[in-house]
């Protein structure tokens, strides 16, 4: 119906005599006739499937599907990499060290600390040989002692005042003593002000790490503290098969030499042999430093008393682990997307541009066309 | 009566009842735009091959048959115009056509100021009186098939009145 406010009533006339147009031609009907009649009607055609799909609708529920398996996939990652079984927030520094001696490549993540380390933790104070719970357990299939392994491991811990700086720096280096061990190297460092710190390198015989940790936790607030176990007996045992190797090597060289042959030979053969002395000797000595460094472990102390450094946090928990985990793969997943989303971008705006300005452009042309005729 | 495969059933009248239907308004419409019998009658039976050749795309749910036809009629009496203007710029004899078709009547039953009127507006303004006042479609029907919004659509409308208006007042006077 047409709008009553834009035909009013001076164009009655007007509007009556429009509305009498006359209709098609008799010939044109004819025409029309004829044409429905002959051809064959077409069958009705479904419309396009895309065009069924692509609504709004659709397109929401695309969205959600795609952000809840965005979703899924990221806590399904979160729980898988979350580990089980050691949920013990607060590893204490003995504790935690005697299934990690026998763990063949272990990153232990630190961060233990005991509200007070200094009231030293229990008793878990496994030895080396000792099951300790969940994946502690699961580590000491590996008969502890036996494999070579190096040792490091770091502490930061905060003490009262500079003279008490002063009192623990001298006694973390006669505990290294006191257990076998050496300074590596220690540097006190007390500028202006009532804050000082102590960095102290030492040398322990890796049998009594777990010992020296123990006492060495003794001497402050533990505020962070870093074990890293690197094993290494494979290692040494590949260098000892090679060594092996090079000695049948020489044996068979040196017979062959008793022998009769001729100059050309024996001169090659020496070369070969000489060769092969030296990569032993060679490997010799890569082995045995290797074994060196296995049997002392490494212990960097940081002692400290400045205030501002607080203790360290004690360890998620699994579902907080797995929750990060998931934190961490949805960023991911969100950073992908709207990658590909600045990726792409571009183009769809200049496709979209285009096609809008075609079709302006058309009906631009069409409405001139309809202003001239 | 037929309906959509795989699409809820949506009645769907034959061709040829639709044909017969429509068939005055598409004529009216062709009229309207082009001001010429002669020329509305040809444009009326190509605009029919045509929807015959489209109706397995016709959807009822889109749009009505009667808009649908006058949409296949727009398209086949714009493309006539464009072969028009080529032809009026490749022969500069369009002037002369179009004054040959001045001489034969607009259509029967018109006063001669409105038919005078009618023929002195734009096809664009011709089109949207159609479509409002000989069609009788609704604002937004009439938008939509313009492509323009409902309310340009009633701005070229009112507008397209008013000149007709002066226009057979002027015709009438004189």
């Amino acid at each position: 119906m047409p709008s009553p406010e834009l035909i009013d009533e001076r164009f009655d006339e007007i509007v009556r005599q429009l509305r009498t147009l006359p209709g098609a031609p008799e010939a044109v009907r004819e025409r029309v006739r004829e044409l429905a009649a002959q051809e064959p009607e077409p069958e009705p055609r479904a419309p396009a499937r895309w065009r069924t799909w692509l609504t709004f609708r659709s397109l929401g529920w695309t969205v959600a599907s795609a952000g809840a398996g965005f979703v899924a996939v990221a806590l399904a990652y979160g729980v898988i990499t979350s580990g089980a079984g050691d949920d013990e927030p607060t590893l204490a520094p003995r504790a935690a060290l005697a299934p990690l001696q026998a763990t063949r490549t272990t990153n232990v993540g630190a961060e233990s600390a005991d509200a007070g380390a200094t009231a030293a933790p229990p008793t878990s104070t496994a030895t080396p040989g000792q099951a300790v719970a969940g994946r502690a357990r699961d580590a000491t299939t590996l008969p502890p002692g036996r494999r070579l392994a190096q040792h490091t491991a770091s502490m930061r811990l905060r003490v009262s005042d500079v003279d008490e700086l002063s009192r623990t720096t001298r006694e973390a280096m006669r505990i290294a003593r006191s257990l076998g061990g050496f300074v590596a190297s220690v540097n006190y460092a007390r500028p202006k002000g009532d804050d000082g710190d102590a960095f102290v390198t030492l040398r322990v015989p890796t049998v009594k790490i777990q010992e020296a940790i123990a006492q060495l936790s003794d001497l402050g607030v533990i505020v962070s503290q870093r074990i890293e176990i690197r094993d290494v007996q494979n290692q040494v045992n590949d260098v000892t098969a090679e060594i092996a190797r090079l000695r049948r090597t020489i044996r068979r060289i040196e017979t062959r030499l008793q022998q009769q042959i001729s100059d050309d030979e024996r001169f090659r053969l020496q070369l070969q042999l000489e060769q092969a002395r030296a990569n032993v000797r060679s490997l010799t000595d890569q082995r045995g430093r290797t074994v060196r460094r296995a049997r002392l472990a490494v212990i960097s102390v940081t002692l400290t008393t400045r205030e501002g450094e607080q203790k360290a946090a004690p360890p998620p928990g699994r579902v907080e682990r797995a929750a990060r985990n998931a934190a961490t793969v949805l960023a991911k997943e969100l950073a992908g997307i709207v990658y590909v989303l600045i990726v792409l971008s571009p183009l769809v705006v200049l496709g979209a541009a285009a096609l809008v300005a075609t079709r302006a452009h058309r009906r631009r042309f069409d409405q001139r066309l309809l202003e001239q005729a | 009566v037929s309906t959509h495969p795989g699409t809820a059933a949506v009645e769907r009248p034959a061709f040829a009842a639709v044909a017969e239907r429509h068939l005055d308004t598409v004529y009216r419409y062709l009229l309207m735009l082009t001001k010429d019998r002669q020329l509305a009658d040809d444009l009326t039976g190509d605009t029919f091959v045509k929807a015959l050749r489209l109706w397995s795309r016709f959807d009822p749910r889109r749009a009505s048959a009667a808009t649908w036809l006058c949409q296949i009629a727009r398209t086949i009496a714009l493309d006539h115009f464009r072969a028009e203007d080529r032809r009026r710029k490749r022969e500069d004899r369009y002037a002369r056509a179009e004054s040959a078709w001045d001489d034969r009547p607009f259509a029967e039953g018109l006063s001669p100021a409105l038919e005078a009127g009618l023929r002195e507006l734009s096809a664009a303004e011709r089109e949207v009186i159609a479509l409002r006042v000989v069609l009788e479609l609704d604002g937004d029907t009439a938008a939509r098939f313009l492509g323009i919004s409902r309310t340009a659509c009633s701005t070229r409308l009112s507008r397209a009145l008013h000149k007709l208006e002066e226009k057979v007042r002027s015709h009438a006077v004189a």
